[in-house]
């Protein structure tokens, strides 16, 4: 969910936006430190980079730290979308609209 | 727009460790000074963000874990025992003097050992604390955490065997209170001490909030 965040935000993705995301789509509220946790793994595996942002003074002179996805992370995103896919294609429980 | 809760940033501050710690704390104040988050959640994100710091620094320190462990039991032993024994003895004297005058009551008994040994043993819990602290620089606040919540199951555990033995009908409920409320206290001086350890380092890093 993170990844997609990621990609669906864009250059401008930091902390803030990418929970507010997950919380659009997931409907349900994430806490920031699991959001930063998933982002460091995401980054040692070499799929997201970051670098810091500019300092405001709404965060206490603290500076943003914002993330974007990589081209092994997109490659890797798309990898997991068409197994998805194929996992999900010719279920009889998800097809005809009826569970 | 009302400021942040003070004690949960303290919290924060203290209890995170990872190198996005200050980034958090950051995204946190922008997001509570939106005006769109209630201090329930910046409360709940902060223990959390605490939460995943302590456990990730155990988890990724194992060793240092059980070093943390085996070093706080040893203070703590080494301090509780003896001050528990001192307060023991110094009731049991003055008991055997207060017997036959009409200042007896089991009541002396029961409060005045708690009263006496208590105050000894958070001091030596937190001393103990303050030592697992200056032992483990690296990861100071995670494994006074750790050690802490060993002394809370050990005396936890304690707890429940004595309610096994002493069914609440025999003991005044009174007691129960004050003994639930003694199994929170000592790892709560273990806390304050461990914290206390490294008050001066991490306060020299302390930026407005």
């Amino acid at each position: 969910m993170v990844l997609l965040s990621l990609i669906r935000l864009g250059e401008d993705a930091y902390g803030v936006p990418i929970s507010r995301e997950i919380e659009a789509q997931a409907g349900r509220e994430v806490a920031l430190a699991s959001v930063y946790a998933a982002l460091q793994r995401l980054e040692t595996k070499g799929l997201v980079k970051s670098w810091l942002g500019e300092t405001t003074p709404e965060r206490g002179g603290r500076a943003k730290k914002h993330f974007a996805i990589t081209a092994k992370g997109l490659r890797e995103a798309r990898q997991t979308h068409r197994s998805l896919t194929q996992l999900w294609t010719g279920l009889p429980q998800f097809e005809g609209g009826k569970p | 727009m009302t400021a942040p809760p003070k004690t949960a940033t303290w919290i924060l501050r203290r209890f995170t460790t990872c190198p996005d710690a200050e980034v958090i704390v950051g995204d946190l104040l922008e997001e509570y000074e939106s005006g769109q988050r209630s201090r329930t959640w910046y409360w709940r994100q902060v223990l959390v963000a605490a939460g995943v710091s302590v456990w990730k620094d155990i988890r990724d320190h194992k060793l240092l874990a059980v070093r943390a462990v085996v070093v706080g039991w040893t203070f703590y032993i080494l301090f509780s025992f003896p001050v528990v024994g001192l307060a023991r003895f110094v009731i049991d004297g003055v008991t055997n003097w207060l017997i036959g005058t009409a200042w007896y009551s089991i009541w002396w008994e029961l409060w005045g050992f708690f009263l006496l040994s208590e105050p000894l043993v958070y001091s030596a819990c937190a001393l103990s604390g303050w030592l697992v602290a200056r032992l483990h620089p690296t990861r100071p606040i995670a494994m006074v955490c750790l050690y802490a919540a060993s002394i809370f199951l050990f005396e936890y555990a304690q707890h429940l065997v004595g309610l096994f033995q002493h069914p609440p009908i025999a003991v005044p409920a009174s007691a129960l209170v004050v003994r639930t409320v003694l199994v929170i206290g000592r790892p709560v001086s273990i806390l304050v001490g461990g914290l206390s350890a490294f008050s001066a380092n991490r306060s020299s890093v302390t930026t407005n909030v």
